[in-house]
């Protein structure tokens, strides 16, 4: 048989046909990828005896119906009325340990006084895309005795399909302050926010309003950072007085139960985050809480699935190993770990509260259900994950 | 020749004792002698040290005052205003004489922000508490229970300055690895306990108020 010889021209075709045609297969799945990353929805298990009502963000901050950014506010009451409590996970979806906690307090936890107030994606944009340049994962799953539960890893930011541009300064709205162009899309540098601002302030005005409107007694914001940043391992508390004795008592309660920690006082001029703002636009008792996360972490190696659920790090374990710089990860510091800290400080500022101030005002706030820092290390965080039932 | 090797050897051997001894001295974890004691129960000397007198809490460091607070209410019943004054800005004019002050270290960034201080102004205040002392006109209890997370370049300036004037040094542990506050006990001969963490200063703090 003879073989059709090309000439210059037609093979100058075939070649460029097959890589049009490879770009547009890589297009496609690129695409599609990020397509399904952006709609897919995280599971959370909503006990329907528990859990007495969800609300939406657009019910506070109304241009949000209809938007990504319309999250959900799990509410659950008790049998008597008393003092209340706002838990904030997902600010920054690439700080896991927020949701998981945030996650594990809305399918564990029971009120017989007060009213418990959970987000678990604050910032629900930012689910939808991940940080570029970082290489980062989308998901991990937490091993649960009904299987593996899948989470989203997303940004820190809003995603520019609901924000864009950047300006060249994000001049914070309420007080004027200049901060780094990216801030503009970062919803803990957007608070108290505002009902017509941009998508992130409308999401933050969202929460204040939630606040406001509910009176809410207590609000916790849930965070993590790179294991060099100084304030992991950290209660930041708004400088109200009463803020800070709880969270000082808090502090040496885990501190006793050999939970190293500190609390650090909100400093009045760095403006937008939940620990200075909303403690000043609202009555609330504001606090943030820090853990250590190697996969936010500059000098980390290959990001994982597994630096995720382990912390473990071979760069920042070099770094620690020689003593290079102001390395604070001291060891591995696992998704268990981490989520176990949020917990147990979420419990010890409740016992705080109650201690100095459950006797006068609304009361004492009695939740239960706490899993203790200790089971959590024990056991692992997916046994205090509940099923989903479809 | 014999008596010769001899004596170099004995030379030889001198300046090597020597050595080890210069070598140890340097390396003592604890010059007071011994491994570090934890947790101590404060001397009698210190018995009602603070009692029936003027007591003030403030912080050079614009941090951890709330957990010294703490720790003085619940181990010693102390109530703020009624048996203590607590002013995180308390500048040693204040401060008459005859009292007793509380001087929380350990230097917090956030804190300095949300006091709207620096470290220089919190550095000259520390030191005008320390004339005050010097002067016999006030006692000053030392504290530092951030570990070492409160060490550091905006730290320890603030304890150069704040430590020679102390009566009394109550440190959590973490943060005397390199040793700081054991040397300032020792050239200035002030007693130093150190706690493994804040929490177990309670018994102290109440001796102090017996």
């Amino acid at each position: 048989m003879k073989i059709m010889q090309l000439s210059k021209k037609q093979k100058g075709i075939l070649y460029s046909s097959c890589f049009i045609i490879l770009a547009l297969v890589i297009t496609f799945w690129s695409g599609k990828n990020f397509y399904d990353f952006a709609h897919y929805e995280t599971e959370f298990a909503i006990r329907e005896n528990v859990v007495t009502r969800v609300e939406k963000f657009s019910k506070y901050s109304p241009r949000l119906k209809g938007t990504v950014g319309d999250s959900n506010i799990y509410v659950i009451e008790g049998a008597e009325p008393g003092p209340s409590i706002l838990i904030i996970g997902g600010t920054h979806p690439n700080e896991p340990a927020g949701q998981v906690a945030a996650t594990v307090l809305l399918e564990n936890l029971t009120v017989e006084r007060g009213t418990v107030y959970i987000i678990t994606e604050a910032n629900r944009s930012a689910y939808t895309h991940s940080h570029p340049q970082e290489a980062s994962i989308q998901y991990f799953g937490i091993e649960t005795p009904y299987g593996v539960r899948t989470f989203k890893f997303g940004s820190r930011a809003t995603n520019t399909n609901q924000q864009w541009p950047n300006p060249d300064v994000y001049v914070h709205r309420n007080s004027g302050q200049k901060l780094s162009s990216a801030d503009t899309r970062n919803l803990n540098r957007a608070y108290p926010g505002s009902e017509n601002g941009t998508y992130t302030e409308r999401v933050a005005y969202a929460i204040t309003e939630c606040i406001r409107q509910n009176n809410i007694t207590i609000t916790i914001d849930l965070h993590e950072a790179s294991p060099e940043y100084q304030t992991i391992n950290t209660i930041v508390s708004h400088n109200r007085k009463e803020a800070l004795k709880i969270a000082a008592a808090a502090t040496l309660m885990m501190e006793s139960n050999d939970v190293s920690i500190r609390y650090e006082e909100s400093p009045l001029n760095l403006h937008g985050l939940t620990h200075r703002e909303l403690g000043d636009y609202t009555d609330t008792l504001a606090f943030l809480l820090e853990t250590s996360n190697a996969s936010q972490g500059k000098i980390r190696g290959a990001f994982t699935e597994e630096l995720v659920l382990t912390g473990k790090d071979k760069f920042y374990q070099k770094a620690m190993e020689k003593g290079i710089g102001k390395i604070l990860y001291a060891a591995p510091v696992s998704l268990d770990e981490r989520v176990a800290r949020h917990v147990y400080g979420v419990y010890e500022i409740i016992q705080a509260f109650n201690k100095y101030y459950g006797t006068e005002g609304l009361g004492e706030l009695k939740v239960n259900g706490f899993p203790s820092y200790q089971d959590i290390m024990t056991n692992g965080v997916g046994n205090y994950l509940k099923e989903i039932i479809k | 020749m014999k008596k010769l090797w001899l004596l170099l050897s004995v030379i030889v051997l001198g300046f090597a004792l020597v050595s080890c001894g210069g070598d140890d001295k340097d390396k003592d974890p604890n010059p007071n002698g011994g491994e570090k004691q934890l947790d101590v129960e404060l001397a009698d000397t210190f018995k009602s040290f603070a009692k029936n007198k003027e007591v003030y809490l403030t912080t050079v460091g614009q941090a951890d005052i709330d957990i010294v607070q703490n720790i003085l209410e619940n181990a010693a019943g102390l109530v703020e205003d009624q048996d203590f004054i607590r002013n995180h800005e308390l500048t040693a004019d204040q401060v008459p004489f005859g009292s007793v002050v509380f001087l929380v270290t350990g230097t917090s960034s956030k804190g300095l922000g949300a006091a709207s201080t620096d470290v220089q102004a919190e550095k000259n205040r520390a030191t005008a508490f320390v004339n005050k002392a010097n002067a016999g006109q006030i006692s000053i209890v030392l504290l530092h229970v951030g570990g070492e997370a409160r060490r550091g370049s905006l730290t320890d300036p603030i304890l150069n300055v704040a430590c020679p004037g102390a009566d009394l040094m109550l440190v959590v542990a973490d943060g005397d690895q390199d040793n700081l506050f054991t040397n300032f006990s020792k050239n200035n001969n002030i007693p130093l306990y150190l706690f493994s963490k804040a929490t177990k200063m309670v018994p102290a703090f109440a001796k102090l108020f017996e």
